[in-house]
């Protein structure tokens, strides 16, 4: 779940929905901020003019009558809005709602926004959630008696459309975000969905299948303009390789028949040669290099033979273990001679799809490998067992191994077979194998062993380990 | 058919190089050998069956090698036909024999081994019965019983063995490369790369040919094995 929102969160088109998403919440942000302000600023030049209204409707100059005023409009204050205090110089409360003189509050003349729960008994009677502590709207200024009257107006829905404009930032913007994150999510399925077309096309061409191209659609979008473009390097790629390769299969079959004479005459220069002469060994060996080069271009054609060939065609149901019995049979002997110990284990297994000749011409090279590089008193095993759904056919032996760089090189010769190797054997002989697996779609890997070669051949299509 | 003269062979070829090698080589062992290069030609000439085995090219002008077996075969002409061509993999090689081929080679070859084949192909032609009792000097195999004897002592053959063996003695002082081996016993076309067929025949070779008996098993440097009293 996690790599498949990584995945998303890779394309363009999800990080393009999430970023609009979010300039839309920063957007509604703004707007609801500025609904807020103007609200805001708007309540407290109506609030502050009715306060001034108010402060200078109480008359200065008689305490009697100030007095008398005060608690006339506490009395006629029905909404319980109004805050009105009136005290002595020292600070006392002569008459009023309010406890006391807020000790903070400026003697100006002023409206200032103050809170005044330590001074106020009116929030107790009203109705109001306790959540907000209250502020209030105040102006204070000195009689000229010496008494101070103190005007208010409880300012706590300031707070209260606050919260709400805040709420509705949190939803909204909840809700943007949230919408933003789906859509990009939905919006890059479809792109995710062509990627991994790209994708498995793409594994399938390193695979070898060099003739596939990249699926694009009608819509002629980015993704197709990439595709298009790929294909035709592709296309370029497969036309140099098919090239190469045609030149290297000419060159090596062009020189077989001159090889070919070459140990024609080679072999009549024995026969007319008297016997038991330094020539005759010269001869010997003349002709063993002309066989081995015969040889390494037979193997070149023959790998080319059989990655140019059919897919599939001539394939049948074949019993793995009918065809490693037959190999068993076929190289005993040479084991014998080597005095290297040949041994077959087998379990029953399922049948595969497979060109019965070919793969006993693969498997046989690995085995011939394996006797070629087992010293004697050796031991090679060739072991048939069934694993993760499919035959398994694992093939040890106690030899000298190949080097963990040295694999890495082999296995890259897997996919071309134009590898020519000092060495006889693990060259072209694996690369016959690779030709072969790669046909049937089996895979090959070396296995870690501590003493010799071990290679495993699964018979079908197990997980991938490749690459990509 | 005059021994005399050797047997007579029609090469249809329209490679000059190859046809001259061919040519040069069956001379050599006593063989008479006409030349053609033309599909048409190739086909009017074989029809009149004056002819031992055929040598024929897979890809012709006029008519490729395929369509001329057939046509042979459907109007009743059973010379045997070893087929030649550049076409090495498995499908073309069972298609050539399906076609009415007997043997089929691929180019290049070493002469010596195709006129091992071909002399295969002329003498089964002389003795196609699949006689289950065979004997050469004194070494006797019983197909059916599945038994050896060589100078009246039982030996103990493995199946893999007793085929080896089987395909030496009907085809006895005929030379047999390793590859012909390789397909006649193991039904395999392809190349077995290593000393196969020598360890095989080395293990035969002590089972059959006994310390003071005279060996039957004869290698032929460079080209393959006879079998027979006499090399």
């Amino acid at each position: 779940m996690s790599s498949l929102l990584r995945d998303h969160w890779r394309t363009s088109t999800f990080r393009l929905a999430v970023f609009f998403g979010i300039l839309f919440a920063l957007g509604n942000v703004a707007l609801l901020g500025s609904i807020y302000w103007q609200i805001s600023v708007y309540l407290e030049h109506h609030v502050d003019s009715s306060i001034m209204t108010m402060s200078s409707n109480f008359r200065d100059g008689d305490s009697a009558k100030t007095l008398e005023e005060v608690n006339d409009a506490l009395a006629y204050d029905l909404r319980k809005t109004n805050i009105i205090g009136l005290f002595a110089a020292d600070g006392t409360v002569i008459a009023g709602n309010m406890k006391s003189l807020p000790q903070t509050l400026p003697i100006d003349g002023e409206v200032h926004l103050h809170s005044y729960p330590e001074f106020m008994q009116y929030r107790e009677t009203r109705p109001v959630p306790p959540k907000y502590a209250g502020v209030a709207r105040i102006a204070a200024r000195r009689l000229s008696n010496g008494e101070l009257l103190v005007v208010g107006r409880d300012f706590t829905e300031l707070l209260e459309i606050k919260a709400i404009v805040l709420r509705t930032l949190v939803v909204s913007g909840a809700v943007i975000l949230l919408l933003g994150w789906a859509t990009g999510f939905a919006l890059s399925i479809r792109p995710l969905r062509r990627i991994n077309a790209i994708r498995e096309t793409s594994r399938r061409i390193v695979r070898g299948e060099l003739s596939l191209r990249i699926p694009a659609s009608e819509r002629h979008d980015e993704l197709d303009m990439l595709a298009i473009i790929v294909n035709l390097m592709l296309d370029e790629i497969e036309r140099l390789l098919t090239e190469v390769k045609g030149v290297t299969d000419n060159l090596a079959h062009d020189l077989r028949t001159p090889l070919t004479r070459l140990r024609l005459l080679l072999q009549r220069a024995q026969l007319q040669a008297a016997p038991d002469i330094p020539l005759q060994r010269m001869l010997d060996q003349a002709l063993t290099e002309t066989d081995s080069l015969l040889g390494r271009f037979r193997a070149l054609l023959r790998i080319s033979e059989i990655e140019n060939l059919q897919r599939k065609a001539g394939f049948s149901k074949v019993d793995p273990r009918d065809v490693l019995l037959q190999i068993a049979d076929l190289f005993e002997p040479l084991a014998e001679e080597k005095a290297v110990t040949l041994a077959l284990q087998y379990v029953a297994t399922d049948s595969i799809q497979a060109d019965a000749e070919l793969l006993f011409e693969g498997l046989s090279n690995l085995v011939d490998n394996a006797i070629k590089f087992t010293p004697t008193g050796g031991k090679v095993t060739i072991r048939l067992s069934q694993s993760d759904g499919v035959p398994r056919i694992d093939v040890i032996d106690s030899g000298c191994g190949i080097d963990i760089e040295e694999r890495d090189q082999v296995l890259q010769r897997y996919y071309r077979g134009n590898s020519r190797r000092e060495n006889d054997g693990h060259g072209l002989g694996l690369s016959i194998v690779a030709a072969v697996m790669q046909l049937h779609g089996f895979s090959l890997k070396f296995q870690d062993c501590d003493l010799g070669t071990h290679i495993t051949v699964f018979c079908g299509d197990i997980a991938s380990n490749s690459g990509i | 058919m005059t021994t005399a003269l050797g047997p007579r062979i029609l090469t249809i070829e329209d490679d000059q190089a190859t046809a001259e090698e061919i040519r040069t080589e069956l001379a050599g062992r006593g063989f008479r050998v006409d030349v053609v290069a033309d599909g048409h030609l190739g086909l009017d000439r074989a029809s009149n069956g004056a002819y031992d085995a055929i040598t024929l090219d897979r890809l012709l002008p006029g008519l490729d090698g395929l369509s001329i077996v057939k046509r042979l075969r459907a109007a009743g002409v059973e010379t045997p036909v070893l087929m030649i061509s550049a076409l090495s993999d498995v499908d073309e090689r069972v298609r050539g024999l399906r076609a009415g081929g007997d043997d089929y080679l691929t180019k290049p070859f070493a002469s010596d081994e195709m006129s091992a084949r071909l002399e295969v192909l002329l003498r089964r032609r002389k003795s196609p019965e699949l006689a289950l009792k065979l004997r050469i000097d004194d070494l006797e195999i019983d197909l059916i019983e599945r038994s050896v004897h060589r100078n009246g002592i039982e030996l103990e053959l493995k199946a893999t063995e007793l085929r080896l063996l089987e395909y030496m003695m009907r085809n006895a002082g005929q030379i047999l490369t390793k590859t012909m081996i390789f397909e006649a016993v193991w039904n395999y076309h392809f190349d077995p790369y290593t000393n196969l067929i020598e360890v095989h025949m080395a293990r035969l070779r002590k089972k059959i040919d006994l310390p003071g008996l005279a060996p039957l098993i004869h290698t032929k440097r460079g080209s393959g094995y006879i079998f027979g009293a006499r090399p």
